[in-house]
């Protein structure tokens, strides 16, 4: 694949053990275009204070750290998803701006977009002489 | 991950034709429309004296989005968004969720008030409050101290 850079970090094992989602913290989506990379990371019920995103060191971290509060009065009956707390980490990779980083939050997705560095997208072009 | 595969007939971590899929496509199989991708909300239930509380996870929609019915004693909660214009300017690498088109039904019991279903979207989460017919409702008597 081309862009190889995209994966948890902490799974990068992940094609061995056949089909899976990431079993830990919230799923996401990585597309690709010619000028970026978008991460949507699924992250419902959360709002953005809570939330922080850190490019270090060649990876992007984000962490949601929930003040979760709980009210007596209420009973779950089922739960299969709540503001539980999570890290998440990718690999940045090499053509893309660091400084670049941007990110928003709608709706419950948190959009990261990663620009490629444009110096570095001229560069693979090969002239043919 | 148990709950998860149980929740989502999609996901056919377990079938033959997904592992050899994997197998002889590493890499392809996590484009797009792959057995990983999770398109069935996950749902938690609150119950309060008053009603229940249903939550759905279903991130990056719109209210709009959504069509939610009380079809006799049967809630369906549906969604159907054609992300054309999306698809066609974002080449996806790896898809884990995409919750653009689902159906939920879920038996309402005589307990609750189908007429009275309120639903709200906010941040990602569709709410649905269903309340309690009067008498499913706990009973408090105060008992006065002569």
């Amino acid at each position: 694949m081309i862009s190889t850079g995209f994966r948890p970090r902490q799974r990068r094992t992940y094609k061995n053990c056949g089909p899976s989602v990431s079993t830990r913290g919230p799923l996401f989506n990585v597309g690709e275009s010619d000028k970026a990379y978008h991460i949507e990371l699924a992250v419902p019920g959360w709002n953005k204070e809570h939330i922080s995103i850190e490019a270090e060191q060649g990876h992007l971290v984000i962490q949601g750290k929930s003040e979760a509060s709980s009210s007596s009065d209420i009973t779950y009956r089922r739960m299969m998803f709540g503001p539980k707390d999570f890290n998440k980490s990718f690999i940045i990779p090499d053509d893309v701006d660091v400084e670049k980083i941007s990110a928003s939050f709608e709706n419950g997705v948190l959009n990261i977009t990663l620009n490629k560095d444009e110096e570095k997208i001229r560069n693979k072009s090969i002239t043919i002489s | 991950m148990n709950k998860l595969r149980k929740y989502n007939p999609s996901f056919r971590g377990n079938d033959l034709f997904s592992i050899m899929d994997e197998f002889f496509n590493p890499g392809f199989s996590d484009t797009g429309r792959s057995s990983m991708m999770i398109s069935q909300p996950k749902v938690n239930v609150k119950e309060t004296d008053n009603g229940y509380t249903m939550e759905l996870a279903v991130p990056g929609m719109k209210k709009e989005d959504f069509d939610v019915q009380v079809d006799n004693d049967h809630l369906i909660v549906s969604a159907n968004v054609s992300h054309e214009d999306k698809e066609e300017t974002d080449n996806y690498t790896r898809r884990e969720f995409n919750y653009s088109s689902f159906e939920r039904r879920y038996y309402l019991p005589d307990s609750v008030d189908g007429d009275n279903i309120v639903a709200t979207y906010n941040d990602g989460i569709l709410s649905l409050e269903i309340p309690k017919v009067e008498e499913a409702k706990p009973k408090k008597k105060l008992i006065e101290i002569k």
